[in-house]
């Protein structure tokens, strides 16, 4: 009945807005143009037309011909591009008394093709919240893996941890789980991927439109555990575009090394005030194969789709979407002594959807505010041998959100507020003895941007409060007492800039984040066989408080991109599940896992390179290291049992010592060739030794190998095609990720060739 | 007309929200054995024992080639209550044995005895292996043990 109430109150709230702005009559105004070639007069389809300030964007038709409903009276800057052509922008003034908007653009014809772009939305966001990493179009198409950490594993600072080919999860600069928040079209997934290894993330990036990388003050409006920053998977459209053509894309693909069979399409249709909007995609892969041989039990199959309505009313923006995510993956055999020599296979369903309701210009000082509702049905389990359940879990997730954007004043730019909440109700069955939890998490945050050119500024402040409800209180003596926690604080960034030169620009961030411990870390207690481990909780974890700091400088000129950043993570009560290095009592084939909170320092550079040596070759360079170490540790005397404080308190290790599953020295170098439309990139990927292994790790060797990309692409007036064929590995060298679970068992994957078709219509 | 679609929507939208919102079941957590060590004996005499990691009396068992060992009992050391017990058959717990080289020496269980915590040992040939024994409830692992040292002798030694 609770439920009832909220979504109910949710409509309600929805509903009282809606009628308070609609009381007020609108001025708006729409905008009709046409763009054609300045040399021929021939119209111009496919052009991009964005207005600025409003953050609207439209394409021209078949016939050059574009509109734009309900633009306000005011000043505007409209940028228009397109491939082969010079982009431009122009000044647009809008009176009150205007009745309709003509637009007639004349666009010069470049003396040769550069690169295509796919026309997409454009990013909401300014410059001082572009994302560190960026990942569209053609670089996306390249990079396109079967998970989302294997397409942005190898952007500077990324990696990926992996417990055979299906789950895998991205780290960014040492740091998963809770602390990397990962997002589709802005909003959380709702999965156990954060939990464990062998959770999958449900986000397929086969029809992702771009991934965006965000860190410091924007990544907090998404969580004060965003302390590594927040991965954006950008899926459905965010409506800025308005359409007047159905348009969207399709793409075939197969790759050798596990046999796979890839399709996926997404289309946008228009009527009207409405767009609809809906997806779909299938994956399904065999075996995976390695240069020491084939990797049982690790074949794939993977359905998910979504769909969204919009409709556009006056002031108001409706929106509701719907998604599902089913998939069925194995995880790979264990060594013969350890866990389970047949393998694991998961099976996991998430059904999602989502109400949002938006209101532009609302109030005088306010642009734009939304509420949004959103469900999540998650549900996975994992079987053993003979069909057994061995372990299931369910989450079901309420989260919704009010958000206002406010209007520039003085100095303050970009500013904007909300409040979240979200309730998570937790079981888990089979063998874990993880108790029933309910979750429940509220927040308020406020962004703002200040700009003293050259020196620009942008900050963050979010305050957060979570409570974890057991269905019960209990006592184990494994885990602790097991009762209500509450944890409550909170996290602050602030993010500066300053132009030195036109060229050259220094920047700095810094952030204090905290993080709560999860369902799992508090209460988990048994066997988890897909991650080979005896996994013991701990009732009494502490929250994690990080204090951050990042330093960068850039240079950029129409030939050369240069950054380098180094940074700095103080981490007090680093959560983390520890091997003691000890076969657990009850199960002697699985090693004991215990969760523990350690202070620790994660420290680390980044470089960045991307040099056009002529116009059609260019270098480009990434690299990263990174060192984690521990500042503490426990001596297991006695690790079955819960450690108290009276009983024991961690040592200072005086030395430092290597905190698990830290990505060693890595990067990637490339030479890119474009002509035309045709380019090529040869990439070299490699890794130092890591020789800083951390407890019960072993030491893993470095490696060198080589990729290759080729793609051309065919355009016409009303359709685009990309044929990309990849080799990865091409040597098919035995090599070994140090953030693989089953590295002793299995290298990664040997030789593979790929082919990806996509079109855009 | 056009509110009217919107109000068509917005109940659609409900509607689907509400009908998303389906239990699936997540099996409730049942009793499981909690063991932390192991003992086997033979006519109530102690062959072979240990408790979590005091492994001071965890002796090999040693046979000898060709012969049927005693009949053997296996008890387990309950970490809650700090006392051995035997699993009940009847709440689906079953003993499995799982030997690293059957050649040398397997097990053995009386017609009817099947899954008891009862069972012989044959030595087959000389040699040593290892054997493991687990308390499964139904068709999973509850406890498993320490690898525990297997010796076939020749009958002559």
């Amino acid at each position: 009945l609770k439920k009832l109430y909220f979504k109910t109150g949710i409509w309600l709230f929805a509903w009282a807005l809606c009628a308070h702005a609609s009381l007020t009559p609108s001025n708006n105004k729409p905008i009709n143009g046409k763009v054609y070639d300045a040399v021929t007069g021939n119209p111009l389809a496919w052009v991009d037309i964005y207005i600025a300030e409003l953050n609207r964007s439209a394409s021209s038709a078949k016939d050059g011909c574009f509109k734009f409903a309900d633009i306000p009276a005011g000043e505007f800057t409209v940028f228009i591009s397109r491939v082969g052509y010079t982009s431009k922008h122009e000044h647009l003034l809008i009176q009150k008394d205007s009745s309709r908007v003509q637009l007639n653009i004349g666009l010069w014809p470049e003396s040769y093709e550069t690169e295509t772009i796919v026309i997409e939305d454009h990013r909401n966001h300014s410059h001082l919240q572009e994302p560190d990493i960026d990942l569209s179009g053609k670089d996306l198409r390249r990079n396109l893996g079967e998970t989302l950490a294997e397409t942005i594993k190898d952007q500077p600072g990324l990696d990926q941890q992996t417990n055979g080919p299906a789950p895998a999860r991205p780290v960014l600069r040492g740091l998963s789980g809770d602390r990397l928040l990962l997002l589709e079209n802005g909003k959380r997934t709702g999965d156990l991927s954060a939990t464990a290894a062998d959770h999958a993330v449900t986000i397929d990036p086969l029809n992702a439109k771009r991934i965006e990388v965000v860190r410091g003050p924007a990544a907090l409006a998404f969580g004060g555990n965003a302390l590594s920053g927040v991965i954006n998977v950008i899926r459905q459209p965010s409506h800025l575009t308005q359409l007047d053509v159905i348009n969207g894309q399709a793409t075939l693909s197969g790759q050798s090394v596990n046999s796979a069979f890839i399709s996926a399409v997404s289309v946008e249709i228009p009527y009207q005030n409405f767009q609809l909007y809906f997806d779909g995609g299938y994956r399904q892969t065999q075996n995976l194969h390695t240069p020491a041989g084939e990797l049982k039990n690790t074949a794939t199959n993977i359905i998910n789709g979504s769909g969204n309505l919009f409709y556009r009313y006056d002031r108001f923006n409706f929106s509701v979407s719907g998604g599902l995510y089913h998939s069925s993956y194995g995880i790979p055999p264990s060594l013969p002594e350890l866990g389970h020599i047949n393998g694991i296979d998961i099976q996991l369903n998430k059904n999602h959807s989502e109400a949002k309701v938006e209101i532009n210009n609302p109030l005088s000082f306010i642009n734009k505010a939304y509420v949004l509702y959103d469900y999540t049905d998650y549900y996975h389990k994992e079987i053993s041998r003979n069909n057994f359940v061995d372990a299931a879990f369910a989450v079901k997730t309420q989260h919704a959100s009010f958000k206002v954007d406010f209007s520039d004043l003085k100095w303050f730019k970009n500013t904007e507020a909300g409040v979240w909440t979200e309730l998570r109700a937790f079981k888990a069955g089979g063998r874990t003895n993880t108790m029933d939890t309910d979750e429940k998490s509220y927040a308020a945050y406020a962004y703002t941007e200040m700009d003293f050119r050259p020196f620009l500024l942008s900050a963050s402040v979010r305050l957060e409060r979570k409570e974890v409800i057991p269905e019960k209180e209990d006592f184990d003596f494994r885990v602790g007492h097991i009762r209500k926690r509450i944890f409550q604080d909170w996290a602050a960034s602030v993010k500066f800039e300053y132009g030195l030169t036109e060229s050259w620009r220094v920047g700095a961030m810094a952030i204090k984040a905290f993080r709560a411990p999860g369902i799992e870390e508090l209460f988990s207690d048994g066997p988890h066989l897909p991650s080979y481990a005896y996994e013991v909780g701990n009732a009494n974890l502490e929250q994690e408080n990080t204090l951050g700091i990042d330093l960068n400088i850039i240079y950029e000129s129409n030939a050369l991109f240069m950054k380098s950043s180094v940074y700095y993570n103080r981490i007090d009560g680093y959560l983390f599940t520890q091997n003691t290095g000890q076969r657990s009592w009850r199960r002697y084939d699985l090693f004991l896992y215990k969760m523990v909170g350690l202070d620790a320092v994660i420290k680390g550079f980044e470089y960045e390179i991307d040099f056009d040596i002529t116009s059609a070759l260019s270098l480009k360079l990434a690299l990263s290291y990174l060192e984690g170490n521990l500042k503490e540790n426990w001596i297991y005397t006695d690790p079955e049992r819960q450690i108290t404080d009276d009983e024991f308190t961690p040592y200072k290790t005086g030395i430092d010592e290597p905190l698990p599953f830290m990505p060693p020295l890595k990067g990637r170098l490339g030479l890119e060739y474009k002509r035309g439309k045709f380019s090529a990139l040869y990439s070299a990927r490699f890794a130092a030794k890591q020789n800083r292994p951390g407890r019960a790790e072993a030491v893993t060797a470095g490696y060198l190998v080589h990729d290759l990309n080729l793609e051309y692409i065919i355009s016409s007036e009303s359709l685009l095609q990309t044929i990309a064929l990849s080799s990865s590995n091409i040597f098919n060298q035995t090599y070994r990720s140090h953030l693989n679970r089953i590295k002793e068992i299995f290298p990664e994957a040997g030789r593979n060739f790929k082919l990806l078709y996509k079109f855009y219509f | 007309m056009k509110k009217y679609i919107f109000m068509i929507l917005s109940l659609l939208t409900m509607l689907f929200i509400y009908a998303c919102d389906t239990d699936k079941t997540v099996d409730s957590h049942e009793e499981h054995a909690d063991a932390v060590g192991m003992r086997i004996l033979s006519s109530g005499a102690v062959l072979t024992s240990y408790v979590r990691t005091d492994t001071a009396e965890f002796k090999a068992i040693e046979l000898t080639e060709g012969e049927e060992s005693p009949h053997l009992d296996i008890e387990f050391y309950d970490d809650e209550h700090e006392e051995w017990f035997v699993p009940e058959t009847a709440d689906h717990y079953s003993l499995q044995i799982v030997i690293a080289d059957t050649s040398i020496t397997d097990y053995e269980q009386h017609e009817g005895e099947e899954g008891s915590f009862e069972f012989h040992l044959h030595g087959k040939k000389q040699g040593n292996t290892s054997a493991v024994f687990r308390i499964m409830h139904d068709d999973h692992a509850d406890f498993e043990s320490r690898p525990l040292r297997v010796e076939v002798v020749s009958a002559a030694q």
